[in-house]
């Protein structure tokens, strides 16, 4: 009813500065990026605008369009499908179908490459059946925009499925009686009740999957895709003008910062979404066995495409280039790549609390505003946020390298850039979001009556952290740190650009050899990621099965 | 043994309770009863330290646990609280919940309290049930339970009832009271119900913006109310114009009441006249007509709209056998042993 803490109303300095210094230094990458237009560099600018620049602006939003176009289509296809119909196998899909999102975009496109190119299985048969050899027929080339945008899609589409099939499952069963008793049919109810009033939920997931497509970095590398994420890596490593790359990602920032804008617009005007109590579910509609069997192969068809095709083709290629690999050179780069993803997930998880509490005792927009800036990083392109990162780390190094020549003779070197502090603050930036959803999920479940509750059966606030916080939260943290583990392990373009080097980890090495066109030998360090990556989703699909419970 | 002196409750710079007083003595039952957003869960969070007070005192068992300078931690207050949703802890059994403030107690003395408890509330079978797979109506029970098991000073109630549905308000409340009295615990609680305010109540206190409008026994409100909002508030009432015609009664379009001592020096005055609807009656041989403008089925009895040959309206409660069908003009009386009044401009006073 009033503040949630109740006895003391003015914010303790000390939470102040543990929330805002933090949340501050993860905003920095952001604004050091956006400030640099204010130094443009118009050579670099003119060159580029005559040359690659239009390509990386067209490809991108082509790119992000297709992907978004392809999710919609998708995504609410399916989710449609299993919540209106009964068919065989419908429960399974459930969750069956958030699979692909366990496989990071570039592997997928790995293993589609293995597989169509002209080397591959698909080619060589259809060559040794018609008896056909090379310039003979026409094949579509995957290494192209579309083969990218088909990857993406294939992996993007879940978050689409989910919050669609979210907010279908929260439509009553009433609203669809009245709809019949109105005197609409099935196709009508869908396309005049169901879809506007899941509207919101689905753009929401269209916008996640078109951020995605923004900021894929190693997928686009690979099909040579000129983008404004591989533009950047090449102002920066190829022209070595950094500058030029931070006004880059500057403008990519901007596309993105439009996107989440557009989608918080379209969410502020319908709020009717969610109507909060409970209410009967839907009842599905038993179709006839034709429709039944194309609707399961329509399922069975997204998941082998999705999945089970990209999981067969590592799965082989480990088989094929058999035990050799894993050697002491494969165990230090599990090592490494899981050594750092549980640093980095607790490292989230204690700032993820840290704000979390801080808003939750404090509603005070000092603490506030920096904690919501610092949580819009997810939206950020992970090349982005390396570039944002690496600016101020450097200069940092720099400067405090010459203080202590000119004072002590010594030189520090690149104490924060060449180390893993510089990976740590990036994965922090990019994945604080994902944490903090989930500690203040958690959180929210404990209602400030049980605090008081605690409190007035005599436990003081120590002790009622330990006694109601701690276990009522336990859930929400264990999968915190899970999810920011998976995603550290998944990520590429940052960990590229910011590894100490010599620093190798499974992503790297895989993005490494499938570079060098030694596909299999990517693939032990791929399915390993691939493995990982589908612990959260069945955590997730756990999570969704006990909402509709 | 609960005394609360002249407290001020503010939040921001909103004063949502000015200058409140409060008495209540050991074992008795007080509710405060009033509209939302009166002030009425402030007082109780305030005795409970979830708010400080910023002026006056709040004293229990003669120790002052809020006032100038001085915030006693909730924890340390020995009040026992009941919350509007229950607030049971999710990840504790039944028996958990009610020993969660006996950590303190020797591992024996905590189980017999548990389970002395768990009797008083009929849950023993529950015991280790966690709290989402109860009723509504057994939450409330555990809840209940676990304020009491500590043995509080002073048991806070807000809105206990609120989330139930109304059938089981009412029997609840008894078994709340019965629960309460076998204790012997000195409770407080607050409400916007006046039915669950009557079944629970020793002590009474109708409250409106901020401030105490009366506090007495639930009789003496029902019967005798201070003013108008009290009058309204506690149960349903009619006020009929009239003015004082001698040292000892009143002239009313129902004719002529004998009215108590009060009146005197008072003559000439325009008041108002509180009738409550079993106090009109039904008489043919009434010189005075009324015609029924509304009838309502209440089960017990039948609640009628009446209104009089000067358009004033008023209602009356009579036996289910009187049928008089809508329009009808027929004879009434009044039935007042004690009126009770209120100057004409009352209302300006307390609004």
């Amino acid at each position: 009813m009033h503040s949630a803490s109740g006895s003391s109303r003015s914010p303790s300095i000390l939470w102040r500065m543990l929330s805002v210094g933090p949340a501050l230094l993860l905003a920095l990458p952001v604004i050091v990026v956006m400030l640099s237009v204010l130094q443009p560099q118009w050579s670099v600018w003119t060159h580029l605008a005559e040359t690659v620049l239009w390509d990386y602006v067209n490809n991108s939003l082509l790119l992000a369009a297709g992907v978004g176009l392809g999710t919609l289509i998708l995504g609410t296809s399916l989710a449609w499908v299993c919540h209106h119909y009964d068919f065989p196998g419908r429960s399974a899909f459930e969750w069956l179908l958030l699979l692909p999102m366990a496989i990071p975009a570039y592997i997928i496109a790995y293993c589609y490459t293995g597989l169509l190119d002209f080397a591959g299985p698909v080619q060589q048969t259809l060559r040794e059946q018609f008896g056909w050899s090379y310039g003979d027929y026409w094949f579509p080339e995957v290494r192209s925009l579309g083969g990218a945008i088909m990857m993406l899609t294939l992996v993007l589409y879940p978050y689409v499925f989910m919050l669609a099939r979210n907010a279908f499952r929260d439509q009553a069963q009433s609203l669809l009686e009245v709809s019949r008793a109105a005197g609409m049919g099935p196709t009508a109810y869908f396309l005049n009740v169901a879809i506007p009033l899941a509207r919101p939920a689905i753009l929401t997931g269209v916008a996640l999957a078109m951020m995605e497509a923004f900021a894929d970095f190693g997928t686009v590398e690979y099909f040579g895709v000129s983008t404004f994420t591989t533009g950047i890596f090449r102002t920066w490593f190829g022209m070595g003008n950094a500058q030029a790359a931070a006004q880059l990602s500057a403008l990519l920032t901007t596309f993105v910062l439009l996107l989440l804008l557009l989608e918080k617009a379209s969410r502020t005007k319908i709020k009717y979404y969610y109507q909060g109590h409970k209410h009967q579910s839907q009842k599905r509609l038993k179709p006839s066995p034709v429709i039944a069997a194309s609707l399961l192969t329509f399922c069975l068809l997204t998941l082998t495409f999705g999945f089970l095709i990209p999981l067969w083709m590592l799965v082989n290629w480990v088989w094929m280039t058999g035990t050799a690999q894993f050697d002491g050179h494969f165990l230090t780069l599990m090592w490494n790549s899981f050594s750092l993803a549980l640093v980095a997930a607790l490292l989230v998880l204690v700032l993820a609390l840290v704000f979390a509490y801080g808003r939750r005792l404090y509603a005070d927009p000092l603490v506030r505003l920096p904690v919501t800036m610092a949580s819009m990083g997810y939206a950020v392109p992970g090349t982005v946020i390396a570039v944002g990162v690496m600016l101020p780390l450097a200069w940092a190094d720099k400067s405090l390298d010459s203080l202590m020549q000119s004072l002590f003779g010594v030189s520090t070197g690149l104490l924060f850039s060449g180390t893993v502090f510089a990976l740590l603050l990036a994965y922090a930036v990019r994945f604080l979001a994902v944490s903090l959803h989930q500690v203040e999920a958690g959180l929210e479940r404990i209602k400030p009556s049980m605090d008081q509750a605690g409190r007035s059966l005599g436990v003081g606030p120590l002790k009622s952290l330990q006694r109601i916080h701690l276990p009522m939260m336990k859930a929400s943290l264990l999968s915190a740190l899970l999810l920011v583990f998976v995603d550290v392990l998944k990520e590429l373009p940052a960990t590229l650009i910011l590894r100490p080097f010599n620093f190798d980890t499974l992503a790297v090495r895989t993005y490494e050899l499938a570079s060098d066109e030694r596909l299999s030998d990517a693939a032990l360090p791929a399915l390993s990621i691939l493995v990982a990556g589908i612990v959260p989703v069945i955590l997730l699909a756990r999570a969704i099965n006990r909402e509709s419970h | 043994m609960l005394a609360l002196q002249q407290i001020s409750i503010a939040y921001q710079r909103q004063q949502v309770v000015k200058n409140f007083n409060l008495n209540l003595e050991a074992g008795e039952i007080g509710c405060l009863l009033g509209p939302s957003g009166c002030g009425k869960t402030s007082v109780l969070r305030a005795i409970a330290g979830f708010e400080p007070v910023q002026q006056g005192a709040i004293s229990l068992h003669e120790r002052q646990v809020s006032g100038a300078g001085r915030h006693l931690a909730p924890e340390n207050r020995r009040v026992g609280m009941v919350f509007q949703d229950f607030a049971l802890f999710p990840h504790l059994t039944v028996a958990e919940n009610i020993g969660f403030g006996l950590s303190k107690w020797s591992s024996s003395e905590r189980q017999s309290r548990i389970a002395e408890l768990l009797e008083l509330v009929e849950l023993t079978e529950y015991a280790q049930r966690y709290s989402h797979a109860l009723s509504g109506g057994q939450q409330q029970r555990v809840a209940l339970a676990r304020a009491m098991a500590p043995r509080p000073d002073i048991l806070l109630l807000d809105e206990p009832f609120s989330s139930l549905d109304s059938e089981l308000r009412e029997s609840l409340a008894g078994q709340v009271r019965a629960i309460l009295k076998h204790e012997r615990i000195t409770a407080l609680m607050v409400t916007h119900d006046r039915i669950e305010a009557f079944a629970m109540a020793d002590k009474l206190g109708v409250m409106s913006s901020g401030r105490m409008l009366q506090w007495g026994t639930p009789d003496q409100l029902y019967h005798f109310p201070d003013n108008k909002l009290v009058a309204d508030f506690i149960g349903k009432c009619s006020f009929l114009s009239a003015s004082v015609t001698g040292p000892e009664s009143i002239q009313c379009a129902l004719g002529s009441v004998s009215g108590g001592d009060a009146l005197k020096a008072r003559e000439g005055e325009k008041i108002e006249l509180m009738i409550r609807p079993h106090q009109v009656r039904f008489n043919p041989d009434s010189p005075y007509r009324a015609r029924v403008c509304d009838r309502v089925f209440r089960g017990a009895d039948l609640l009628y709209l009446l209104e009089l040959e000067n358009q004033e309206q008023l209602f009356c409660a009579a036996p289910v056998q009187s049928h008089y069908a809508l329009d009808k003009w027929i004879g009434v009386e009044l039935n007042l042993a004690k009126p009770v009044w209120f100057p004409a401009d009352a209302d300006h006073e307390l609004t």
